[in-house]
């Protein structure tokens, strides 16, 4: 629970404090990267459950299934979306439809439905990683609305 | 199952949200200073090493207990 406070307490710290893309494209492809590399890192946190015990080898599994269907859903999905966006010259409202679109994706019951993981606690744990994801997304569409209104 | 309350637990736990931390952080510190097409280029390449980093660590799941 703790480290879950503290990862997402402290990861959009991280990102206010990074350097950022300027253009709405570039904010658009930086959340992609952002999200596959937070998927990552929820895989090896994964993993590192199981070994040590709070996950089972099944629940690992449907853990890794879960987390292998939202990088999908980022690279595949969402990364066409934004490249569609991007050779139409697109607004930061066009990418903010993909975010949006996204959003939606990865907060469908449908996909926390198929994790099948029996203990509450298990499934909080991997739940975190995909409400971290959420939470990546609404900051970059607030990041779109605010372009949007500077007129990009 | 490892008790939740279990100070060895916790402290694993708390372990693992540093590691990942300092992952995004060294992440995020690569990525500075790069053009749009950089970034888009990682978004793919990473998305590829997600992928594979998931068929690897399922691959090396052991049988079901």
């Amino acid at each position: 629970m703790r480290s879950k406070l503290l990862y997402l307490a402290v990861l959009p710290l991280c990102l206010i404090l990074a350097a950022c893309p300027n253009t709405p494209y570039g904010k658009a492809v930086k959340l992609g990267l952002d999200v596959t590399d937070t998927i990552h890192t929820g895989a090896d946190t994964v993993d590192k459950l199981r070994l040590n015990g709070t996950l089972t080898v099944a629940e690992e599994r449907a853990a890794l299934t879960y987390l292998n269907t939202l990088n999908d859903l980022d690279v595949n999905v969402y990364g066409d979306c934004v490249k569609a966006a991007h050779a139409a010259s697109g607004t930061a409202q066009a990418y903010s439809a993909c975010a949006t679109s996204l959003a939606n994706s990865v907060s469908d019951p449908k996909l926390l439905a198929e994790l099948h993981i029996t203990n509450p606690q298990s499934q909080q744990k991997v739940a975190s990683i995909g409400q971290a994801v959420s939470n990546l997304i609404q900051t970059a569409i607030n990041g779109f609305a605010v372009a949007a209104q500077k007129g990009q | 199952m490892a008790n939740p309350l279990d100070p060895v637990a916790i402290i694993n736990a708390a372990a693992i949200g540093i590691n990942a931390l300092l992952s995004i952080i060294g992440n995020l510190k690569a990525q500075a200073g790069l053009t749009d097409e950089q970034i888009a280029e990682m978004f793919a390449a990473h998305g590829d090493a997600t992928k594979a980093a998931i068929a690897g660590y399922l691959a090396a799941l052991p049988p079901d207990a």
